[in-house]
């Protein structure tokens, strides 16, 4: 029983000897933590690879209504007739109220003007 | 000189690195709150881009479907009503292949604020059910395309029929411009994969939208015309202009270039308040990475006495603002699609939605663009390394005999 543990420890020693002094340097605990950036990185990657395959089913329906329909902007911002259809709707709409009117609905910000 | 033995220099690079590791861990404050705001600036700049890619794409891949050209009339810069019998003379263009005529307009629920999209289409402009996978309409279109005349019966998103209260009543009336009521039977509930495009409307027959809004007869809000070929669509639009005198025609193409510029990240003010953000960021980088403290020289000229090169020092700066700069980019980068994977783009998707009361629901899924990369770490990266390179270069020459 001794020797085999005299023999496993040989074997064992210069591995964890290694081990020992990867494990005190700075750069291999950073190795550690890339390697665990990697792995949640492929994870991510992974579950948008799941999602992306169920968006397809998604589109498919959508674009079926917008064919069907003729439909020409997304129901995005229904808060006003240019926001909710910014090509179907009247040309000069923003700033409508007045001339220089400061547009008062937060998406339109945001959004360039259609051209 | 005797050129290093690779497992010299690899020995080398590694005690570099790990003196740089100990040195970022001995001033972790200072090096933890910059890491901690440039991550924190990556994020809002990913997060921004990657919402408006996902929406563009959608936008791109879901209206390609879009009819090929809307014709709407104008009036004094406004839309008006277009004749119907435009139809006709549409309908005589050699390479059109069908027209369909559409009422459709808004219907504003004044206790909730809530804007209604009605959209009425004739019976014969709804295509026959299909059962094909991922495809619409279901056996439920047919019920409203029973004929030409008004049916009252209509197709609700599952958002407005929740907005409705109607829950499992089928019964509601919507006001006429005269405030008579409209009773409609809500048959069947648009299917929620489309929410994108749907999320506040009503779909009704022709007549039954005529009815509604009160348009005379003989007029439609606009004109859908389908082209056999759509390499003519461009050609055939030019010939509806000169055909139908103040009219605006929009063509699909027109469609997809204008949510491209509505969606293109570079556009609206959203960047520039992150515009901000990056300056404040800048300014907090170069005050922490250009101050030289006289512990930081100290330091340098002490390892210069020790027999560290000039190379060897500037290698360790570039090390440590590598470190920080790739390891917060990296970080705020998967975060930025944590944000839109597993939280919805919670922060982003507001501003895109505005005020409105009917909000779609529709999952973004982030996309991988080298642009947008490239972008993201021109803006943030680049100019954190450069803010370091002098004060490394200045520290790294500075002669030890003068710091000590």
């Amino acid at each position: 029983m001794g020797a085999m543990s005299r023999k496993a420890m040989e074997r064992v020693a210069p591995a964890g000897r290694l081990a020992s002094r990867l494990a005190g340097r700075p750069s291999s605990r950073l190795l550690v933590l890339l390697a665990f950036f990697l792995l949640a990185t492929l994870f991510v990657v992974r579950e948008q690879g799941r999602c992306r395959q169920e968006q397809e089913g998604r589109i498919g329906i959508a674009r079926s209504v917008v064919a069907s329909l003729g439909l020409s902007d997304l129901a995005l911002a229904s808060e006003a007739r240019y926001t909710r259809h910014p090509l179907a709707s009247d040309p000069l709409v923003v700033g409508m109220d007045h001339p220089g009117a400061v547009d008062r609905f937060p998406s339109t910000l945001f959004w360039a003007p259609p051209r | 000189m005797q050129p290093m033995h690779p497992i010299h220099s690899f020995g080398r690079i590694q005690n570099i690195l790990d003196y740089a590791l100990s040195g970022l861990r001995r001033k972790l404050l200072k090096n933890g709150t910059v890491f901690a705001v440039f991550a924190l600036v990556v994020f809002l700049f990913a997060s921004f881009q990657l919402t408006n890619r996902a929406l563009g794409e959608l936008a791109g891949r879901i209206l390609a479907a879009a009819p090929d050209i809307t014709v709407q009339q104008l009036q004094a810069g406004r839309q008006v009503g277009i004749a119907s019998d435009s139809r006709q003379v549409l309908q005589a263009i050699f390479g059109v292949r069908r027209v369909d005529e559409r009422i459709w307009g808004y219907y504003f629920e004044p206790t909730s604020g809530a804007n209604y999209t009605v959209v009425g289409l004739a019976a014969s402009a709804i295509p026959a059910s299909t059962s094909k996978e991922n495809s619409w309409p279901g056996p439920e279109a047919a019920a409203i395309a029973g004929g030409d005349g008004s049916s009252g019966r209509v197709l609700l998103s599952p958002g407005v029929r929740r907005h409705m209260g109607l829950g499992e009543r089928q019964f509601f009336s919507l006001y006429r411009p005269d405030l008579s009521l409209v009773t409609f039977e809500a048959v069947a509930d648009f299917p929620p994969e489309s929410d994108l495009v749907t999320a506040d409307t009503i779909l009704m027959s022709l007549a039954d939208a005529r009815d509604l809004f009160a348009i005379p007869a003989g007029e439609v809000t606009d004109l859908l015309v389908t082209v056999g070929n759509p390499r003519e669509i461009d050609t055939i639009a030019g010939k509806i202009r000169e055909l139908l005198p103040g009219v605006r025609v929009v063509t699909r193409n027109q469609i997809l270039k204008s949510y491209e510029v509505v969606f293109g990240w570079r556009s609206g003010l959203g960047n520039l308040l992150l515009l901000t953000a990056l300056v404040t960021f800048t300014i907090l980088a170069w005050d922490k990475a250009t101050g030289l403290s006289a512990e930081d020289l100290r330091e340098m000229a002490i390892l210069k006495v020790l027999g560290w090169q000039t190379a060897d020092l500037i290698l360790l700066r570039l090390f440590e603002s590598v470190l920080v700069a790739g390891g917060a980019f990296a970080g705020g980068y998967l975060l930025a699609w944590c944000h839109l994977l597993y939280a919805d783009g919670l922060l982003f998707r507001p501003i895109f939605l505005g005020w409105s009361v009917l909000r779609p629901t529709f999952p973004l899924v982030p996309s991988l663009a080298g642009t947008d990369l490239l972008a993201v770490l021109a803006i943030s990266v680049f100019p954190y390394l450069c803010a370091t390179a002098v004060p490394a270069w200045r520290a790294a020459v500075v002669p030890a005999d003068s710091v000590l």
